[in-house]
């Protein structure tokens, strides 16, 4: 592509002209039909947010600053009493073997959704880039590829590789209202303050359900709520709840991710997490053996209550593959040889360094 | 409005907004009025543009751990980064609106514009800036409403697209006169016309 990119004294003082016009929000005013009375006006047509917009999210985002700072004190205050925890990092590699065992089972391969896959693929691979030459990481890595289970239910199969061990069978819904299941749902592992869980999402445009599973403590206490029956065992309903139900990949907001060969297309950033703002959310939560249940949902509660009473223990395996965890060190490039191409990681964007 | 923040001042705010919630409060307030108004001129519906202004606050606030100073401009930036890609994901799932919207749907724009201070007119104006911005090539309409409504220095554009500092100078001077060009024939014509009339 070829694009003509030389500037001339003319463009130089445009140039010029604009930074002083964005610089004084449009300045002294101007006939519009002079190029510089064109920019001074663009720059005075600007939007402008309801304040009681601007200071809701204000107050929104300050919320969940201070709950992320909560999470946090509470991940270090486990990781003070010696229980297991996986690093964040760990925790996102999980769901991206997750989500690369999904691609090749439940879309038919690699070469069908080739795209897609080598993007996940290279978000993988950025997502440990920066611990991944530390031998008692990657030893960790090794540890978190041998648990895998596998999850099935009408329409695909998911696998899913966890963080470690884990003290109890996961569930899986033999159930899914249609259409959630073929949207590309999603499986993610977490481990949450020290516990070890396991959170099953699944969504279309609008509608999620997320099935948290942890070991049942030994009291097997329910919250207060609407009393139900999952499969003749003791459930509750909290409704009301609002909130924001994220799913997607995580990847640094600097990565930039190239492929080359075939896909020939650039990829920046290909996947990322997506949100679905919720305002009539519903959680179930009960016990299923040595198994605590919490399903979180905007679904309704019929259909909530048909996807519990669909879960059965989820089938233990080998891992499906291994993965290359040889990366580069700062600044340096790494190729990726695929079917059909290969794929270059860069750690960072091109912005310059100071 | 368009005032930039003292660089060294904002590393501190940054690496403060982490912790300090009064920090964050003042980055917010400084940055918020320029994602608004890059988001509106992209998306066009208001609501929308809310929702996608939301959603990239929220992330900076999820990732800001995360966020690696690199120099002057580096957070604006890596902020617009999260926008931009927001935005284009928003066309990606065909959720734009490919016709004109209804007025009604169209933000409200600051009270120091050119134009009288009349709503609907300050709305139609709005539309009518819109579309013609969405006659460039897409990346002509980047770099114009990440340079006009943004506020970002083409250095911070350059870095956010992946493209030459000089390739972002050259779109923007070639997207501007292709702009001024269609507003001289469309919209002042039009004016002189029924002047005439």
């Amino acid at each position: 592509m070829s694009e003509r990119n030389e500037l001339t004294e003319r463009d130089q003082k445009l140039l010029n002209k604009v930074e002083e016009i964005v610089a004084n929000g449009g300045g002294e005013r101007r006939e519009a039909d002079s190029l510089y009375g064109f920019c001074a006006h663009l720059v005075s047509t600007v939007p402008q947010a309801d304040d009681a917009f601007r200071q809701r999210l204000e107050t929104r985002l300050v919320a969940r600053m201070q709950q992320q700072q909560e999470v946090r004190t509470l991940g270090t205050m486990s990781q003070d009493k010696g229980k297991a925890r996986s690093p964040s990092w760990l925790q996102r590699l999980a769901q991206g073997v997750g989500r690369i065992r999904q691609i090749f089972q439940v879309q038919g391969g690699l070469t069908m959704k080739k795209t897609f896959a080598l993007a996940v693929l290279a978000a993988l691979v950025i997502a440990v880039s920066a611990v991944g030459l530390v031998p008692s990481v990657r030893a960790q890595v090794g540890e978190m590829l041998n648990t895998w289970f596998h999850f099935k239910f009408p329409g695909g199969e998911y696998g899913v590789g966890l963080a470690g061990s884990i003290e109890f069978t996961p569930l899986n819904p033999t159930y899914l209202p249609a259409g959630l299941e073929s949207s590309g749902g999603g499986i993610s592992v977490l481990g949450t303050f020290g516990e070890e869980s396991i959170e099953l999402k699944y969504h279309n445009d609008e509608q999620f359900v997320s099935i948290t599973q942890t070991k049942a403590p030994a009291d097997k206490t329910l919250p207060a709520g609407t009393e139900v029956t999952v499969n003749g065992q003791p459930a509750v309903f909290v409704t009301g709840l609002e909130g924001t139900f994220e799913y997607g990949f995580h990847i640094p907001e600097d990565a930039l991710v190239e492929t080359s060969g075939t896909p020939s297309a650039s990829i920046q950033v290909p996947l990322r997490s997506k949100f679905i703002t919720y305002t009539d959310g519903k959680r179930l939560t009960w016990y299923a053996g040595d198994v605590k249940v919490e399903m979180l949902s905007n679904l309704s509660e019929e259909e909530m209550l048909k996807i519990a009473g669909s879960l059965v223990p989820a089938e233990g395996g080998e891992p499906p593959f291994q993965m290359d965890l040889d990366l580069p060190s700062g600044g340096e490039e790494k190729v990726i040889e695929t079917e059909g191409g290969h794929i270059i990681i860069r750690e960072g964007s091109t912005e310059s360094n100071p | 409005m368009q005032s930039r923040l003292n660089p060294e001042q904002e590393r501190e705010l940054v690496k403060k907004a982490r912790q300090d919630s009064m920090a964050f409060r003042e980055l917010y307030s400084h940055y918020f009025p320029k994602v608004y108004a890059y988001v509106s001129y992209r998306i066009g519906r208001v609501q929308d543009a809310e929702d996608l202004v939301a959603d990239t606050f929220l992330r900076v606030v999820e990732r800001l751990d995360k966020f690696q100073w690199r120099g002057e401009g580096s957070f604006a930036a890596w902020l617009f980064r999260i926008a931009h890609n927001l935005v284009n994901d928003f066309y990606r799932r065909g959720r734009g609106s490919e016709g004109s919207l209804p007025l009604e749907d169209l933000p409200e724009l600051e009270a120091s514009t050119l134009l009288p201070a009349d709503a609907i007119l300050q709305k139609e104006k709005f539309a009518y800036l819109r579309r013609l911005i969405g006659t460039l090539s897409s990346r002509r309409q980047e770099i114009v409403t990440l340079k006009f409504f943004g506020g970002l220095r083409n250095k911070e554009i350059a870095a956010l697209l992946g493209l030459d500092e000089r390739t972002v100078a050259s779109h923007l001077c070639r997207g501007l006169e292709d702009l001024h060009r269609q507003y001289v024939d469309e919209f002042v014509q039009t004016k002189e016309g029924v002047a005439n009339e």
